[in-house]
């Protein structure tokens, strides 16, 4: 089976993320570019269902050039080949036109299934996915924790609020997945040799025949108005016990609704 | 010898993507911080932390020959020592893939099964110094008459958990490098200061070997390896070092005391600066042999490891006086990367030892 996983560079998990005052985009260049943590899972999942089944991966990216590492990095992890979606004009696109650059990527390449991680550790909307469902017009079956594959049909645990509920779907099909689904392996050293020598497919909006006016900041449905840092976290309170201790964290957590 | 080891076969950014890796495993398995659960085992080993790093990620191959399943080079074996001691992992990869392997590639072809069983990730444990754990070619603890090796070796790295032992003996012809099963020898486990660096006094008695080279020629094998080794330990000094000095400067920066960062009083800054100094020097030594500056890897591996020797101590030391108070509990980490100095500094020879080797080494 032939699967496609697509990943996001993100900045550090870790990092403070910052917008750029000039576009109110994110600031990429403020923190390290790293794999979103949540498309290890993703592309775990399609290495162990082309180990069990046979197949190939193809990790998909878009994002500015050093994306590369990210694409870099999951096929490191042992996929088989990688597409970049690389194009000034893409910068400050949208979750819609994210998706429609994806789609047109995707398309006509006979893929069977395409992973996605649940949500990226930046943005967090979780619509992409179902969006490129949409618009490849493939069954989506979203928040998968456990995904089984059988021929052509594909059944998957999808989280819910009180459990999970069991679905099918005929491939093709678009899934994305929680971080209950898997283990995510580490690159190994020979996946690290070999991950520069697999190829890589670097593709323009226009190579995609996107009509420029549909992507990048312009054509953004939303826009950001303004934003500010996050105020400092305000000094704590000292409470002296003078035998009122007691009664005065009780008011504390009472005028904090915590009792 | 019929190995030579390359110097690297990664580029630059492959490199960080491997460090990238070993640093993850480590860290997301709980080290350094783990090393305090080693204190009351028997082995002194994690066996999942072993199994992933060896044989998911690939690393008791590293520097070993292709023809072995073998991959990287010298850069790559520092590169991964490096990591392993910033967190402290209680692997045998400096002992079992490092010493075993670069003697057993020395070996030629008798050695192809011995050198498979540690790229799959058996462990192998090195019996080659003397009474005072030192490589010493006029003074090594083991005799053979071609077909048993008899002897007592102490300080035998991860002995306890080794399924056979590379061990040096003296035989008519000069030094030789034979395998014995470890079902072949009494293992008594010894208490280590380093919960992470377990070692073993292992005894042979009319054990059967199994001999990998002839007429004497293993003492020049041996001899490269133990420098690879050398080099190797540094590179252990090295990510420990750093490891300390920033888990130091994290802590100076928010620590306050007479309403101010205590980082900011010049006294703490020249320690801190000095400190620096001491890991900054030993990088630059590394690096001088990475890049492929050493034209002779005995010197280089005699003056990183003395300096590294004398360096890790003075920053694990500076790194528990600079956190005051909490540096000096058992939950934190400040004196594992002590107790790690104290054992890197005796393996194979203290700084004082090497220097001596060095200047023998310049014929002064």
């Amino acid at each position: 089976m032939k699967i496609a996983v697509c990943v996001k560079q993100v900045p550090d998990t870790w990092a403070e993320k910052k917008l750029k005052a000039d576009t109110s985009t994110l600031d990429r260049e403020s923190a390290d570019g790293v794999l979103n943590e949540l498309d290890e899972y993703a592309v775990e999942q399609a290495l162990q269902l082309v180990e069990a089944n046979g197949g190939e991966v193809v990790i998909v990216t878009m994002g500015p050039e050093r994306a590369a590492e990210t694409l870099r990095k999951a096929i490191s992890m042992g996929a088989d080949a990688g597409i970049h979606v690389l194009d000034n004009n893409l910068a400050g696109s949208d979750a819609i036109a994210t998706s429609a650059v994806l789609a047109k990527a995707l398309e006509g390449r006979d893929f069977d299934l395409i992973i996605f991680g649940s949500e990226s550790t930046d943005a967090r909307m979780s619509v992409i996915p179902a969006m490129v469902a949409e618009r490849l017009g493939l069954a989506q079956v979203t928040f998968a924790q456990k995904v089984n594959v059988d021929g052509t049909t594909l059944t998957a645990e999808r989280v819910t609020d009180y459990g999970f509920d069991t679905l099918s779907a005929t491939l093709p099909a678009v899934v994305s997945v929680v971080e209950k689904i898997n283990e995510p392996r580490y690159p190994s050293f020979k996946g690290i040799m070999a991950a520069k020598k697999k190829p890589v497919e670097t593709l323009t909006a226009t190579d995609l025949g996107l009509d420029p006016s549909v992507v990048g900041a312009g054509a953004a449905w939303s826009a950001v108005a303004d934003f500010a840092a996050r105020p400092p976290k305000p000094a704590g309170v000292v409470i002296s016990d003078e035998g009122s201790g007691g009664t005065s964290i009780a008011d504390y957590l009472t005028t904090s609704k915590f009792i | 010898m019929s190995f030579e080891l390359p110097l690297a076969a990664l580029d630059s950014e492959e490199l960080i993507d491997l460090r990238n890796t070993v640093r993850s495993a480590a860290t997301e398995s709980g080290y350094p911080t783990a090393v305090l659960e080693l204190e009351k085992s028997e082995t002194g080993l994690d066996p999942e932390l072993w199994s992933l790093l060896a044989q998911d990620i690939g690393l008791c191959a590293v520097g070993l020959p292709e023809s072995a399943g073998g991959l990287g080079g010298l850069a790559e074996i520092l590169a991964v020592a490096e990591e392993l001691g910033a967190t402290l992992a209680p692997v045998p990869f400096i002992s079992s893939t490092v010493l075993c392997g670069q003697i057993l590639a020395s070996c030629g072809e008798s050695a192809a099964p011995y050198l498979e069983r540690i790229a799959t990730g058996e462990i192998a444990s090195p019996a080659v110094t003397n009474a005072r754990g030192l490589w010493s070619a006029t003074d090594i603890s083991c005799t053979s008459d071609g077909n048993t090796v008899s002897g007592s070796v102490r300080f035998t790295p991860f002995g306890a958990s080794a399924t056979f032992f590379v061990v040096a003996a003296r035989t008519r012809s000069g030094i030789d490098v034979f395998v014995v099963e470890a079902s072949n020898a009494n293992v008594n486990s010894l208490r280590s200061l380093d919960f992470s660096r377990p070692s073993a006094t292992v005894v042979f008695e009319g054990a059967p070997a199994v001999r990998l080279s002839t007429g004497g020629t293993g003492e020049a094998g041996i001899s490269h390896a133990v420098d690879v080794t050398l080099m190797a330990v540094a590179a252990d000094q090295l990510g420990g070092s750093q490891a300390c000095f920033d888990m130091t400067l994290d802590y100076i920066k928010v620590r306050r005391q007479f309403n101010r960062e205590i980082g900011s009083f010049q006294a703490i800054k020249h320690r801190m600066t000095d400190a620096l100094m001491l890991v900054e020097m030993l990088r630059s030594g590394i690096e001088k042999v990475t890049s492929g500056g050493a034209q002779d890897l005995s010197a280089d591996a005699a003056i990183n490891k003395s300096w590294g020797s004398d360096s890790y101590i003075s920053m694990t030391a500076e790194a528990i006086q600079l956190h005051g108070g909490i540096g000096f509990t058992w939950e934190h980490t400040a004196h594992l990367y002590f107790r790690r100095a104290r054992y890197d500094a005796a393996f194979l020879g203290d700084a004082a030892y090497q220097r001596e080797r060095l200047a023998t080494l310049l014929n002064w």
